[in-house]
């Protein structure tokens, strides 16, 4: 076990902006006709940029991305089914957050 | 070493077919990915699933596995027999997908760790994290990894260091991948939230070549609070408030992230109103707010005193707390 006793610097995913095709490609290891067909489905959205090497996604596109592909090669779930999977998901989790806090006291 | 019962792991007869097998799997996977499950074992027991599976669903391995005999209790002291090695051959080569990093020392001493000095496993906290059918391409950079690292709410306001554990693939020198465990002290900055990812750089894989090394992504979970309870940057507390406190106004002192602050129960406040303790949530720009949910506690009258305290509310407040159930009855 190895140990690192300088902490390492942490960089928040907001705080460095909108990320790139190929930050999600690296983040992802996918290719970027994945992140494509990604797109085409809405699993993520750029905000900004027409041109694939300009386009700019919101950070938390690449959390939405990965789990999107875990659940392709994990569960076998196709993009189409993930984006649906990933909308009810975060809203269950958006739910389960409620009750908490109404439960809570 | 434990002996596993890869037939109870995924629920079915040890004469069970292929197709069987894979329903088996794929219902219990869905159940318990760590993606979508809520339970809290998700993550071992995902991982179990996938060891299980990776050998039932291997005809080779699957014969190799029931020549143990079946005397075997799931959690029984094991021990491979002497001369395993040679009756099958998976010198390194048995592993044909799942996370074999990951697997437990009962699979490695059957069909040894992953093949290859490709280190393509990897899990970090959270994340079975192989690489995606091959479909990475050749990048001289080192692929990026991903974990997920639980951190109190404390250390979300004020930053703060953390240590976290991973177990990463290492190849040995005969080019087999081995699950070692690694730990890192991170600095995790102010004001992050739960479900928020942080980045560090060159923490990942190393580079093949002139690339460097990638990135380790960590996802931020928030453990659960004893009284607040974060949502993006604000901060929700109950506050208990007395019913004199509530009908006279009143000031009272509140517990925040940033320590203890005074504040004004305005005259006649209701159970469930809710006030806003600007500014005084997470940290960022604009930083949280925190969020004051009034709950009035009624006293039970512990003596004669107080019992004629209440009974004179009642004859001097006239108040009907039902008034607005009758408007809907029907007469």
């Amino acid at each position: 076990m190895s140990r690192e006793d300088t902490p390492l610097e942490a960089e928040p995913l907001d705080a460095s902006g909108p990320v790139t095709l190929r930050e999600l490609c690296y983040a992802c290891d996918i290719d970027a006709d994945y992140v494509i067909e990604y797109i085409e489905v809405g699993v993520i959205e750029p905000e900004q940029g027409r041109h694939p090497s300009e386009w700019r996604f919101p950070p938390q596109s690449l959390a939405r991305l990965q789990r999107a592909v875990r659940l392709r090669r994990d569960l076998s779930v196709e993009p189409q089914g993930a984006a649906l999977a990933l909308d009810l998901l975060e809203e269950l989790d958006e739910l389960r957050r409620r009750v908490r806090m109404l439960e809570g006291g | 070493m434990e002996y596993k019962d890869y037939y109870k792991i995924l629920g079915v007869e040890r004469d069970a077919g292929a197709d069987d097998i894979k329903r088996a799997y794929r219902k219990l996977a869905r159940k318990y990915h760590p993606d979508v499950s809520s339970e809290a074992d998700a993550q071992n027991k995902f991982q179990e699933l996938q060891e299980a599976y990776e050998v039932l669903k291997d005809p080779e391995k699957r014969q190799a596995y029931d020549e143990l005999g079946q005397n075997w209790q799931q959690g029984q002291d094991f021990r491979p027999p002497p001369d395993w090695e040679q009756h099958f051959d998976f010198g390194g080569g048995g592993f044909t997908g799942g996370d074999a990093a990951s697997f437990s020392d009962f699979f490695e001493s059957l069909f040894g760790g992953a093949a290859g000095g490709h280190a393509q496993g990897f899990r970090g906290g959270g994340f079975a994290g192989r690489g995606f059918g091959g479909a990475g391409g050749f990048h001289g950079r080192g692929q990026d990894h991903t974990a997920r690292v639980e951190i109190p709410l404390e250390t979300a306001y004020r930053g703060g260091q953390q240590t976290i554990t991973m177990k990463r693939p290492e190849a040995d020198a005969g080019g087999n991948v081995q699950a070692r465990e690694r730990s890192l002290n991170v600095r995790i900055p102010a004001g992050v939230t739960d479900g928020q990812q942080i980045r560090l750089s060159g923490q990942g894989g190393a580079g093949m070549g002139q690339g460097g090394s990638g990135d380790l992504y960590l996802e931020i979970r928030l453990k659960p609070h004893q009284h607040f309870r974060p949502e993006g940057r604000d901060i929700h507390l109950n506050l208990p408030i007395a019913p004199w406190e509530a009908a006279l106004g009143a000031t009272v002192t509140v517990p925040t992230l940033g320590g203890h602050v005074d504040t004004r129960i305005p005259e006649g406040a209701r159970s469930g109103q809710r006030m806003r303790l600007k500014g005084r949530g997470l940290p960022g720009s604009p930083p949280g707010d925190q969020y004051l949910h009034l709950r009035i506690v009624a006293p039970r009258p512990r003596n004669d005193d107080e019992r004629e305290l209440y009974e004179k509310m009642r004859e001097t407040m006239n108040l009907d707390p039902r008034a607005d159930l009758k408007k809907g009855s029907v007469a």
